[in-house]
């Protein structure tokens, strides 16, 4: 069965794929990262005005990044807001997604640190560099196939 | 051999110039009389007195002056400091992570830290102990040597919590928490916890104090550090104002341009 933001966006004729409902019962659509920039206007305008969370996460050693983005609308009297979760995935070698900082604000930290974490660059973010790490760190510490350096204060503490 | 009279803030000592060579030798800290603060303290040492008095009398010592015998105390130059400095101890109010919690809450009436004399400084300028509480990673490092460096002299640490001592919860797999803040500066006590109560963190203080207490003047003196750091003499090159006036340009949206 379909989701109803899946429907609808099948309506308006926009390219996605319903990946199935989670637990909670959210539908989670992919999206591509070509398209990711109108389409976050879209899901705005159509009432999703709260970027609950943004993460990403290493799909496979060697496979794909996946940036997961969840979305509610937060309206005045709703006690159960309708969510989405919104996933698109890029391959491990240019890994580029439009920025969405200048539909929902709260996307700056979380897109740099899923920038710190895994190397996903996201076009258009106004100040895009490395939250957690130092600035200088080489290396994407999230990934699955990180292999953290022998510095002297990571080695064993005897 | 003469008599050098010195007034600090009431307390007058008693100083002979050959005492001075000698730091072990017995020296006599007459207290000044009156005062209602004094009077309370005579009364409290007037226990102690009668230890002291024991001893005193049996080693004959020719500046004690037997009229003021109620107001003497007797000690060692190097006791003297040793117990200045330890019921003293200003910590820096440092806090990385969870165990600053436990920290500040000995900063509250429950667990108060100032009984010990401890008043928490906000400049390492001003401070001669460091609990480092909290997990310290490589991007915090550099920070903490720099203000582990920037304290005077004699200062003391205690790590704190079992991620500062091992690196802790985050000795397997962490990429980034430092194992252990021995590898960045020289510790005193290890407190182990994680979060240490409140109780054992003034254990560790009470650990530290005994262990100051038994400090000689004479190895602090040998161990002088000088010269620890590479110095160089700056060449300064001067440069044009890179002032324009149009700041914050990144925050005003610039629509992508399409052509």
């Amino acid at each position: 069965m379909q989701g109803r933001l899946s429907s609808w966006l099948v309506k308006h004729g926009l390219i996605h794929r319903s990946l199935g409902f989670d637990y909670q019962g959210i539908e989670t659509l992919q999206i591509k990262p070509e398209d990711w920039h109108s389409i976050a206007v879209i899901l705005y305008v159509y009432g999703y005005n709260y970027l609950r969370s943004q993460c990403a996460y290493d799909v496979a050693p060697g496979g794909l990044l996946a940036s997961v983005y969840h979305l509610t609308r937060i309206e005045y009297g709703i006690n159960q807001p309708e969510e989405v979760c919104i996933k698109i995935f890029v391959s491990r070698k240019n890994p580029r997604i439009p920025s969405i900082f200048w539909v929902w604000k709260s996307a700056d930290f979380q897109e740099k640190e899923s920038y710190d974490m895994l190397g996903i660059s996201y076009d258009s973010h106004p100040r895009l560099r490395r939250i957690l790490m130092p600035e200088n760190w080489i290396g994407w510490p999230l990934r699955k196939d990180y292999i953290a350096p022998n510095f002297y204060e990571i080695q064993d503490a005897h | 051999m003469g008599n050098e009279f010195r007034c600090i803030r009431g307390i007058h000592i008693y100083r002979s110039f050959h005492i001075r060579a000698y730091p072990n030798c017995w020296f006599s800290l007459c207290m000044a009389k009156g005062g209602i603060r004094m009077v309370l303290i005579l009364d409290y040492l007037d226990n102690y007195k009668k230890n002291i008095e024991t001893i005193m009398n049996s080693i004959e010592f020719p500046l004690l002056d037997q009229t003021t015998k109620n107001s003497v105390i007797s000690t060692t130059l190097n006791d003297f400091s040793n117990w200045s400095r330890l019921s003293s101890l200003w910590p820096l109010l440092y806090g990385t992570s969870c165990c600053f919690i436990e920290f500040a809450s000995l900063i509250g009436s429950r667990f108060d830290f100032d009984r010990y004399g401890l008043v928490p400084r906000s400049s390492p300028r001003q401070a001669d102990l460091i609990l480092t509480a909290g997990t310290v990673t490589m991007k915090m490092a550099p920070s903490l040597v720099r203000l582990y460096e920037q304290m005077p002299e004699p200062k003391y640490v205690i790590a704190m919590g079992a991620c500062t001592i091992t690196g802790g919860m985050f000795s397997t797999d962490s990429y980034s928490t430092v194992r252990g803040v021995d590898k960045l500066i020289p510790v005193d006590v290890y407190l182990p916890g994680c979060p240490p109560k409140p109780e054992a963190i003034i254990d560790a203080i009470t650990k530290l104090r005994k262990k100051i207490s038994r400090e000689i003047y004479e190895d602090q003196i040998s161990f002088q550090r000088q010269n620890r750091c590479f110095t160089t003499n700056h060449k300064f090159h001067v440069g044009y104002s890179t002032y324009t006036g149009n700041y914050g340009q990144e925050f005003f949206y610039q629509p992508p341009s399409t052509s």
